[in-house]
This record gives structure tokens, sequence and C-alpha cells, in this order.
């Protein structure tokens, strides 16, 4: 029963999230809308949103009286007014013509392959639930930071009322933000009562959304077949799995950063200049939950930005500008909630705090710091990944045949960019922190990993051409075949 | 750079054989450590014993048994809260709800609020007696919220 109500007031906000991106998604004429791509953004916003709303209502409105729920489902019953609206007018898109009779072999060809691979991923998304299930039951509170923080912190903000800020003197990392507790305090609002079923099942689901989120923008970018090799490789990447049994919220910020990734492409793949900032906005939405959600989505927002004004200077000044006021905008809510954490409650980032210049210029020129961080990030390289997986996610991207326009290029120097200046910030951290290096880079570098592999799996997939795609006469982009 | 289909020499029918045979070795890797991953899961989940209770699950599993545990964070909460001597039946109910973390491993008795979890409760009842604090909470056999006794 427990679960069944924790599982509806999850679905309440992934209908909440979906509907809300399906109002805003952006209608381009002559192309179907994707759906699968829609719902995924939707389900990880919602997640946010709702998160966002119970944060905002623990601080302003438990005091009118207003039960979380009515807030919650008033806010969803006016999206979903707003998207049936919307929806209702819009024209419907244009009939695609029919295939010609050359393209009906290929289509069943294609289908034949698209079922097997179907089959097969389906499958290994049973071993990985059950995989998931029987990890979560060994260890059922999750690992320390599970019980002794995010969930810590997430009885504070039910159980508490109006004292709930005393988790920032009782649980430790008051600097940390708070979209997972409060995510497991709305949970728990759903139950009417503060069980652990409610975090297993949200480390269950958040895991389920990310490998969700990488399929369909792989799918959405790449064709169904690249996306669910993607999926793939994510879901047997052990590291991944574990990090979400512990119920740590890596997983969530690694969803949101392939998320914002995603999206930013996919802007990029738009003409309209329209289209591309309500899509840009989106991104913004996925990089401000990843900052709500942990400190090192900070980095990501900030990284994303720059990377976006930066690439986008190639299109004028005027329009990197809007294009990244689109992204801000998107960021917004989830910042200010933020900025309200940090200035009103949380206290000081112990692990970035340099301390005196002496001591930052010292360690910074230290080279057996250089030296031991250099050693556990290779570690991180040569053990985490599933290798095998990815040397043969590569090889089929390559024999499918590679996409090297310059719109492409773009996108996979952008998401490259983002990546390694996130693993910059993280060496810079490590190099310049007064805590204690060997025990920092013990505790952490797997969780870099988890928060950076999806977009690392993104990054992959994104140089392939879409399989059974008719190469164009200049040899770049191509043709698909079939509507995206 | 010139691109498989454009090759002459690689016809779209070779490419897309390779290509369907690297497909079938990806998926059937995917199947293979999958099943290993969720093999190992299972195993282990046989393994663990089922226990109720997260703080007897926790004191258990991460503290070394037979130990007082120190007084968690969440605890000074209610000490901040209420005043040590007014702490009511519904603050202490709030610490047996908020105990949920032994943040540090200790025996000191002068500590306000103590976390112990012994082997059994003679063993409890033998520190209690030794260390001057009173049982506040007994969270289960040989598990309490102890506090030191003020004189």
């Amino acid at each position: 029963m427990t679960v069944a109500l924790a599982l509806l007031g999850w679905l309440v906000g992934v209908a909440f999230g979906i509907a809300a991106v399906a109002w805003w998604w952006p209608r381009q004429a002559n192309r179907s809308r994707p759906w699968l791509m829609i719902v995924a953004v939707g389900a990880a916003s919602g997640h946010a949103l709702t998160s966002a709303l119970y944060y905002v209502w623990l601080n302003s409105l438990t005091h009118a009286g207003l039960p979380y729920e009515v807030l919650e489902w008033a806010v969803l019953a006016a999206v979903s007014l707003g998207f049936w609206q919307t929806h209702t007018k819009a024209s419907r898109p244009a009939s695609t013509a029919p295939a010609d009779k050359s393209n009906d072999s290929a289509q069943a060809r294609r289908f034949t392959v698209g079922s097997a691979v179907a089959v097969c991923v389906c499958l290994v998304a049973v071993l990985t639930a059950v995989s998931l299930i029987a990890m979560i039951v060994a260890d059922p509170h999750g690992r320390w930071d599970a019980w002794a923080m995010w969930n810590l912190k997430a009885k504070f903000m039910y159980l508490a009322g109006p004292r709930w800020t005393d988790l920032f003197i009782a649980a430790p990392h008051s600097d940390y933000p708070l979209l997972h507790p409060s995510a497991v305090a709305r949970l728990w609002v759903y139950v009417g009562i503060d069980d652990p079923g409610g975090p297993r099942l949200l480390a269950w689901l958040t895991l389920l959304t990310a490998v969700g989120m990488l399929t369909a923008a792989v799918t959405h970018l790449r064709g169904a077949v690249l996306g669910a090799a993607a999926g793939l490789l994510l879901m047997t990447t052990p590291q991944v799995l574990e990090q979400a049994a512990a119920q740590y919220v890596d997983t969530t910020v690694g969803l949101f950063i392939a998320g914002a990734l995603a999206l930013i492409v996919t802007a990029w793949q738009s003409e309209q200049a329209q289209a591309r900032r309500g899509l840009l906005l989106l991104a913004g939405l996925m990089a401000g939950s990843a900052a709500w959600t942990k400190n090192e989505g900070i980095a990501f927002s900030g990284m994303a930005l720059l990377a976006l004004g930066a690439f986008g200077l190639r299109t004028g000044v005027r329009s990197a500008w809007r294009d990244s006021v689109a992204f801000v905008l998107g960021a917004l809510p989830m910042v200010a909630c933020l900025l309200s954490q940090k200035l009103l409650f949380a206290g000081r980032t112990e692990v970035i705090d340099p301390g005196s210049l002496d001591r930052f210029l010292t360690q910074l020129t230290d080279l057996d710091r250089h030296r031991l961080i250099g050693q556990a990030l290779w570690q991180v390289v040569v053990h985490e990944p599933e290798w095998v997986g990815v040397a043969l996610a590569g090889l089929l991207v390559v024999v499918g045949g590679l996409r090297l326009d310059r719109k492409t290029m773009r996108g996979v120097a952008l998401v490259a960019a983002v990546l390694l200046g996130q693993i910059g910030c993280w060496y810079l951290v490590y190099l310049t922190t007064q805590a204690d290096l060997p025990w920092l880079l013990s505790t952490t570098t797997d969780r870099l990993f988890v928060q950076l592999w999806p977009g690392f799996i993104l990054l992959l997939c994104l140089p392939a051409r879409r399989p059974g795609v008719t190469p164009s006469p200049a040899g770049t982009a191509g043709t698909t075949d079939r509507p995206s | 750079m010139p691109q498989p289909a454009d090759d002459p020499r690689h016809g779209p029918r070779l490419r897309r054989a390779m290509w369907l045979v690297v497909l079938a070795l990806l998926l059937a890797r995917g199947g293979w450590v999958s099943s290993v991953i969720c093999l190992n899961a299972l195993h282990a989940a046989a393994k663990v014993p089922q226990e109720d209770g997260l703080v007897e699950v926790m004191l258990r599993r991460l503290a070394p048994a037979g130990e007082a545990l120190g007084d968690s964070q969440s605890v000074r909460y209610i000490q901040r809260e209420s005043s040590y001597s007014k702490v009511t039946a519904e603050a202490r109910r709030a610490i047996a709800a908020y105990a949920l973390a032994p943040i540090r491993v200790t025996d000191d008795p002068a500590e306000p609020f103590t976390l112990a979890d012994f082997a059994d409760d003679q063993a409890l009842a033998e520190y209690l007696k030794a260390n001057e604090v009173a049982l506040i909470a007994h969270l289960g056999p040989g598990l309490g919220l102890l506090e030191a006794v003020k004189r």
C-alpha cells in the first residue's frame, strides 16, 4: 500500500511535468511531435518542479494552512487545462506522404531488427529492475549519505512542520540543495507516513527516468536502435545501479545533465529561432534542476551557459544573447529556490573553501596533489565504465556511418566542452580543498562518474548517422527516410 | 573524411551486415552483463538477514557491536529546542523519530544523548549501571537512546 501511494504521488508529479512540457514544446510545421522525448523531459521536469513546489509550500504556505496536496492538484489542473486548450487549438501536422515501394523492404527489415532490439532491451530492463530491487533489499536504507543526510533532511521537511529549517543545524552538509529531500518528503505526504519505501521507490524510478531520458534523447537525435543501445549501455553499468540502490542523488544529477545537453543539441537542430529558444528554455530547466539537486549541478549550469554563449557567437552576438536569456529563464524557478536556500539557511560549503591565499597557492602548485588526483581520475577511467560495451557501441556508431556536418560537430563540441569543463571544476576543487584529499577522492570520484556517464554516452552517440540514412550528395548530413 | 557508405569498396550491404553483427554483439554483451549483475544482486540480497527498523539495521551493520554509539546530531535539535530538563514525552518520541544517524562512535557518557547498541538487554543494563546514564527510549533488544544522569 505504501509503495502504491508513493507511486501515485510520483505519477501525479510526472503527469504535471508531461503536461507542462507538452504545452511548452515548440510545434514545427510538417513535423510530428517527439512524444518519447516529451514524456522523458516531462517526467524529469515533473520530478524537479514538484520538489520545488513542495519547498515553496513549506516556506510560505504551511502557515496559511493550505494542504500540500490541494496546492499540487490545483497547479496540475491549471497546467492540464492550458495544455488541453493549446492542443485542441493547434492544427494537426500535415500528413506525411506515403513511403514509396522501394522503402517498403527497408522498413520491414528495420522492423525486424527493431523488434529484436526492443525485445533484448526490454529483457535487460527487466533484469536491471530485478537487480535494483535486490540491491535495495540488501541495503534497505541505502548507504551512509542516504540515511544520514538525504532522508534525514526529508524527515525534517515532512515531520517538523514550521520548524523544518532545523535540518540545517541537525543534518550534515547544510549547503547541499534540497531537490531530493523535498521530493522524498512530498512522496511521504501522499503515503501519510515517513515510510522508507518512499525513498526506495524514488531511487528505482529515478534510474528508470535516467535510462528513459537517455534512450529518448538518442532516439530523437540519432534513431531508435542507437537510442536503445545508449539505454542498454547505461543500464549495464554496475556503478550506476549501485549508486541508485544506495539512494544517492548522483543518478538524478546525471539525468538532468544528460537532459540539458540533449535539449541544447536538439534546439540547435531547429531552424526556427522561436522553437530553438523554447527548447533552450527547457534545457535551462534541466540545468537548474541539476543545480537544485547538488552543488555539482551549479557548476554544470554555469558551464552549460558559458558554452551556450561561446558556441552561439557563431550565429551573432544578439542571437547568442537571446539563446542564453532563454536558457537562464528556464533555470530561473530552480535557481530561485536554490538562492533562497543558500542565502537564508545554508552554511558554508566545506569542500570548496580554499582557506587562506597562501594555502590556496601552495596547494595549487603541489605536485603530489596533482599526482593523487590524476591517479584517482585514471582509476575511474579504467575501472568504472563497462568498456567492452562502450567499444561495441562506438563501433556501432562508426560502422553505421558518421555524421560530420557543421551542426553535428558543434553539438559534439559543446557536449564535450561542458563535460570536460565539469571534470576541470572537480579537479580544481580537489586541488584547493582543505578537506582530507585521499578521503575526498575515495568517496567522490565514483559519484563524479555516475553524474557524467549519461552525458558521455550521449556524446558517444552524437556523431552517428541514423541507421538507414541515405547520404546526401555532399556527403554531409544525409536525409532520413522517415520523419523524426 | 570519406564515409563508409560513400566508399565504393564498402557497399551499403556489407556495411549493413557489419552493423548487424556489432549490434548483435552489443545486445549479447548487454544481456550477459545485466544477467551477471542480477545474479550477484540476488545472491547478496539472499545473504542479508531481514531486519526491521532503520536504527537497528543501521547501527548493527555500520557500527561495531557491543559499543555505545554517540549522539546523533539530529538529537541536538531537540536539545536546542527544549531545555534539558523539559524534554517532554512528545520530544522523546521526536528523538526516536529523528535519531537515525550514529554520526560518530563514542563511549563518552558526558554526551547528553547517546544511542547504544548491545547484543542484548542485559549488556545494555550493565552499561547503564556503569555509566550513570538513563534509558529514555528502548528501540529494540540491546538498543536504546540514553540520557546522561544530571547531578
